[in-house]
Formats: structure tokens, sequence, C-alpha cells
């Protein structure tokens, strides 16, 4: 038991008498104002980092398109969203980034804020079998020119890409020329980093490394990759945005990365000494869909139709080496970036095109191992 | 003959009940409650039964999460991560808030300063900082080649070293400032008594003070560790794979695989872990000791 004793010098540091009427007012007066001060604060936290907050499509011919942010949507906007706001006298909002949960929420809310949104393939599928998306109108998007992996029932693709092997030339030992390269651990030591989703060429750039024919790739044997993988596992780092993935090649932080070549085409135009290697690049593309229930979603079709024609999908091209999607476009690119396109025929024929449809039914089976594998 | 304060008196609780009436004073806190149900308890009671309603629906959701083999690692990820963030936040506090109990006015508005100026800054911006500093090229690993201490760089993030670090410094001021609270009311004449009766200076120190500053120790000890089990970003961040932690498997669920049952579940499972533990050290430290009074 015990008894804190206190002498009768100390002195106490609580004063006990009841706080007078002048104290309260004058305490209440400082709280409030610095709640007033916080107010704003939190306000601007509580926005959070996406730039999309405000009101949700009000069909007044205000087009919110939102895409994954950064180099990428700036060219973006600058190629197809600004000069077709600007012909058709509409206005088109900025938003971002793509984020699949919210497209569920504003669907089931029945609250559409985001009209036009740049998606991964695997999504523009698996999205529309779960009833989150409008069918391309495909009497106004012009199905005709566009190379047909990339045209489905809800969703089109807008530009494709690869992911690339990429790595600083200026490296003693220099870097892998192709994927059983970029694995073995013996002639190329160091940090790895592989974009963070099984929906990244991850799985079939280990089964080519393993040596399995691409003609001989799908379906995917995910036994043998993981094993392949589990070789390297401890030299992964793995990057969750495009701007991680450049911001790992500029810092140094990893010695080879398979990457997406516009970001990486990126770095390379700003200065930074990075180099890519096509050798077995694997081809994808990102889509544009409509969120069903869209108020815009005529606009957003006329959107769409204009970013996949070949002026627009060309001057994208040229900003971001990130391939046009529609054939008459590829002849209309000019510049050193020609080379950088994965749709161009050199690019092409060393690529492998990952399976969109294969991937919509995949994805969900081998998520639960993805995971497991990760954390193990 | 006063005593100031003598613990074995039931202490005067502020009574919101007096016989058998709620006390006029008690609807003061409506406001207050009312805003703690709209914007906390009813988003958080729809989630909870999200768990149960989302296709294939039932316990299913709950079923996956204990018989996976990855979630229950990722649980167990979290719960050690946040065990060994909050002892070292103990170790590193406990002298930091002793030091700021010393009577020196400028030593304690240093500390306090140094404390508090980080805790004002953006935590997305400490988190980055960490990694400049401990990255592969970071400042640390320079500084050490350059001054020929090693050749190879040491991996300090991407792995459960960078998360602790980065997690400790994060959360230490919540461990020094509820030591603080309860240490400047420990009456230093205590230990000098201990002492003058012939006690050995560990001997006073463990038997007089620490028992005094426990009620600190324990509030720190629940602050810590309740704010790291529910920790994202700096683990997102400064983690690799092997470290996730349940934040990010909730964030995983519910933004990319849009499985909102199970993203649901895990966060019902996070939230019943941190009650759990909060009762349990109640139980352990009457909770209205924390105050110091």
């Amino acid at each position: 038991m015990q008894r804190r004793i206190s002498p009768p010098s100390a002195p106490s540091l609580h004063t006990e008498r009841a706080l007078t009427r002048a104290e309260i007012l004058r305490r209440g007066a400082a709280g409030a104002g610095l709640l007033l001060g916080l107010g704003p604060v939190l306000a601007a936290c509580g926005s959070g980092s996406a730039s999309s907050g405000g009101s949700g499509s009000s069909g007044d011919g205000t087009i919110t398109f939102t895409s994954w942010g950064g180099t990428t949507q700036d060219a973006q906007q600058a190629a197809w969203t600004a000069p077709f706001a600007t012909t058709n006298d509409l206005t088109v909002r900025q938003a971002g980034p793509t984020d699949y949960g919210r497209i569920k929420a504003m669907v089931q809310a029945k609250r559409i804020e985001w009209d036009v949104v740049d998606v991964e393939g695997d999504f523009a599928r698996r999205g529309g079998s779960q009833g989150l998306l409008e069918p391309i109108d495909y009497s106004v998007v012009p199905k005709a020119d566009i190379f047909k992996e990339f045209v489905s029932q809800y969703g089109v693709g807008d530009f494709a890409y690869s992911f690339v092997i990429a790595f600083d030339p200026k490296r003693k030992g220099g870097g892998p020329a192709d994927w059983a390269e970029f694995f073995d651990k013996q002639r190329f030591p160091g940090k790895r980093s592989f974009y963070k989703y099984p929906y990244s060429g991850i799985f079939e750039a280990a089964l080519l490394a393993d040596g399995v024919d691409p003609a001989q790739l799908y379906p995917l044997d995910f036994d043998r990759a993981f094993k392949k993988l589990d070789t390297i596992k401890d030299d992964i780092v793995w990057w969750e945005t495009g701007a991680q993935s450049q911001q790992y090649m500029t810092d140094g932080s990893v010695d080879f990365i398979s990457a997406w070549n516009g970001r990486m085409y990126d770095l390379m135009t700003k200065g930074a000494s990075v180099t890519i290697e096509w050798n077995q690049n694997l081809q994808t593309a990102d889509y544009l869909v409509v969120p069903e229930g869209s108020k815009n979603a005529a606009n957003a079709m006329k959107l769409i139709a204009y970013a996949l024609s070949p002026e627009p999908q060309a001057k994208f091209a040229e900003a971001t080496a990130f391939a046009p999607v529609n054939e008459k476009a590829l002849a209309l690119v000019k510049g050193e970036v020609v080379k950088h396109l994965s749709t161009n025929p050199e690019n092409r024929q060393k690529g492998i095109v990952i399976d969109d449809d294969f991937w919509a039914t995949a994805r969900d089976q081998v998520q639960p191992k993805w995971d497991a594998w990760l954390v193990a | 003959m006063a005593v100031a304060t003598d613990q074995t008196i039931p202490r005067r609780r502020v009574m919101l009940v007096v016989g058998g009436r709620l006390r006029g004073s008690a609807w003061l806190l409506a406001p207050a409650l009312l805003f703690v149900a709209f914007a906390f308890a009813y988003p958080v009671a729809t989630i909870l039964a999200r768990s149960f309603s989302e296709a294939p629906g039932g316990l299913s959701h709950y079923q996956q999460i204990f018989q996976e083999p990855a979630y229950v690692k990722v649980l167990m990820n979290t719960l050690r991560l946040s065990a060994i963030v909050t002892i070292v936040c103990l170790a590193l506090g406990f002298p930091f808030a002793y030091a700021m109990t010393i009577d020196r006015l400028w030593l304690r508005r240093l500390l306090l300063l140094a404390l508090l100026l980080p805790l004002w800054t953006s935590l997305l911006v400490r988190t980055y900082a960490w990694l400049v500093l401990l990255d592969r090229k970071g400042i640390v690993n320079e500084a050490l080649t350059s001054l020929g201490l090693i050749d190879q760089p040491l991996e300090l993030v991407h792995n459960g070293i960078g998360v602790t670090i980065g997690m400790v410094q994060i959360l230490l001021p919540f461990m020094v400032l509820p030591l603080y609270a309860v240490m400047r009311n420990i009456d230093g004449r205590l230990v000098a008594a201990a002492r003058s009766l012939g006690a050995p200076p560990v001997r006073a120190f463990t038997s007089v003070y620490v028992p005094l500053a426990l009620p600190g120790i324990a509030a720190g000890c629940i602050l810590v560790f309740i704010i790291s089990i529910g920790y994202y970003i700096t683990p997102a961040l400064l983690g690799g794979a092997k470290d996730t932690v349940i934040a990010q498997l909730i964030a995983n669920q519910i933004q990319s695989l849009l499985n909102w049952g199970l993203g649901a579940a895990l966060s019902a499972v996070l939230l019943v872990v941190t009650l759990g533990l909060f009762l349990v050290f109640t139980r352990i430290v009457r909770v209205e000791r924390i105050g110091g009074v």
C-alpha cells in the first residue's frame, strides 16, 4: 500500500479549486480558435490523395477522365482530353488514380463520379462480368482499325505497352538479354524488381526463363513458375506504382527491373542512365472503360472514339512511347520514339502477347496462391 | 496530518447515474456521442455486416482467414512487428521521458521539441525520408562505405529492420508522452527515502520508481501496440513482401481484388484483436490510474 508523502513545502502540481468563469471563457475561446485553425487543415487531409473529390457526373457536359496519374496521365490529357474538350465544347475533368474498389463502390451506390476510366486488361473483362461496366458502343468507337486483341465487349485498348527488362547500361557486368538471364543469380547478382501483381507478366517471364517455348506458354503452368520464382525470391524488391518503378531505377535501389516501357522511356528522355531490352518483351494494353450507370455515357463513348483515332494516338505515342492501338496511327508517329513502340513490327516480333482472356478467369484462381507465396 | 491523496479511499468519480436516474450533466455528452455514432459506429457496423453478407456469405470469409496459412502468417507478422516496436519504443522512450523530468527547463523544452517536431511532419514524408536514409545507395550506406567500414551496402530497407526503425521513430512520441505525464507526478523524494533506508540504487529504482511509473508504461505500451497493429503506410513502403501486415492485406482485398467480404472479415479480426488486447490491459492496470492522478 503506497501513500504519497507530500512535505509541507512541496509545491503542489494540481491546485484544487474550481475554474472561474473567466477562465472557462478564455479556454473556450482558445479551443474554438484552435479548432477553426485546424478545420481547414483537417479538411485538406480528409480530401486525401485523390484529386477526384467533388460532385459526381451530372450529365451536363462535364466528363471525368480517370487514369493512373503521373507522366502518363499528363500525356493523355495533352493528347486526348484537352483537344477533345475544345473541339466539342465540353469540359473534361482529370481524376485518379484508378481504383477498382472505388468503381465498385460507385456502381453499387449509383453515384458514378468517373465517366471514362483507364484500367488494366484483366479488369476490363473482370469488371464487365461483374456488371460494373457499360458495354462499349462500337457504333461510335471505330472498331475496325484497332488491333483485334485489344477489342472486347466492356473495354477497348487505348494504348499498348510491354513489360520490358531495364537496367543501368553503365553498371559493371552489363545486364540480362532475356528472361533466362534475368533469373540468373550467378551471372547477374543483385536486386530485381517486379510489379507486385500476378497480372504483370511475371509468370510468363518465369516460364520463359525456365525454358518454355513461347508458343506453349498458355495455359500457364503456375506451379512451375512459382518454383522458378523461388530461385530469386530473396532478391526481389516489389514496385506498386509506375512512379515507384522509376524511382527505384533513378535511386539505384535495384539493379534490374521488369517495368512498363513507357515509364522507362520517360526516364531516358530525362537523362537518366537507363536502357531497355526489348527481347522477350511481354505485350499488353491498357483499356478504357465506362462504369455502369454513368450519366455521361454518350459523351464518354465520343471521348473514347476520339482518343482512339489516328492523330491523337500518334500524339500520345510521341510523348510517352506507349504504342497506338490504332493500326493507322503507327505510320503517323515520328522521331526516335518509333523504336520504342511495343506495337512496331520489330518489337512485336520479339514480343509475346499476354493472353487477357486467359487471365480474365485465371486471376481469381491464382490470387490465393500468389498471396501465400508473397508472404511465405 | 493532511494527506494529499490517499489511494485507499475510493476515488470520487464523476457520477453519471445518481440514484438510478441519468444526471443532467450526462446529456452534455450527447453531441459527442452522436458524432461518434454517425462517423464511426455506423460505418464500422456496415463493414462488419458485409463480412457476413457478401457472397458466399455466412462464416466463409472467416474460415478462409483462419485456414489459409498466408493470412495466419500475416496476422502473426503484424502482432510480432507491433510487439517488437512496442518493446523498442519502451527501451528508448523510458530514458527519454525520465530525462524530461529533470529539473532543467531548457532541457525539457529541447527534448519536447525534438519529440514533437517530427510528430507534426507528414507521415508520408517521414516514411520516405527513411527510404532516402536507409536505401542501398542511401545516406547511411554511402557514409559507411566512404568511411571504409563496409564494402557491401547493408540491407536496411525492404525488410523487417527498415519497418521497425521507421515505426519506432514515428511512434516514439506516443510512448514518451504518457510516460512523461506519469513520471512528472512521481515524487523524487520517495527514491531518496528508499536510498536513505539502505536500498542500493538499482533496488530503489526497481521497487519504488518503476511501480509508480507502471501506469505510464502500460498506457504507452497499449497505445503504441494498438496503433502499430493497424499501421499501413510504413510497412508498405519500408517493408518487403515477407513483412506484409494485415492493413496491407485489407487494402489489397478491398481496393484491387474487390473481395469486400474478405476485406471486411479481416477488418473485423483486427478490430476484435485490438479490443481484446485493450480489455486485457485494463484488467492488469486500472484505467483510472493512467491519468497519473
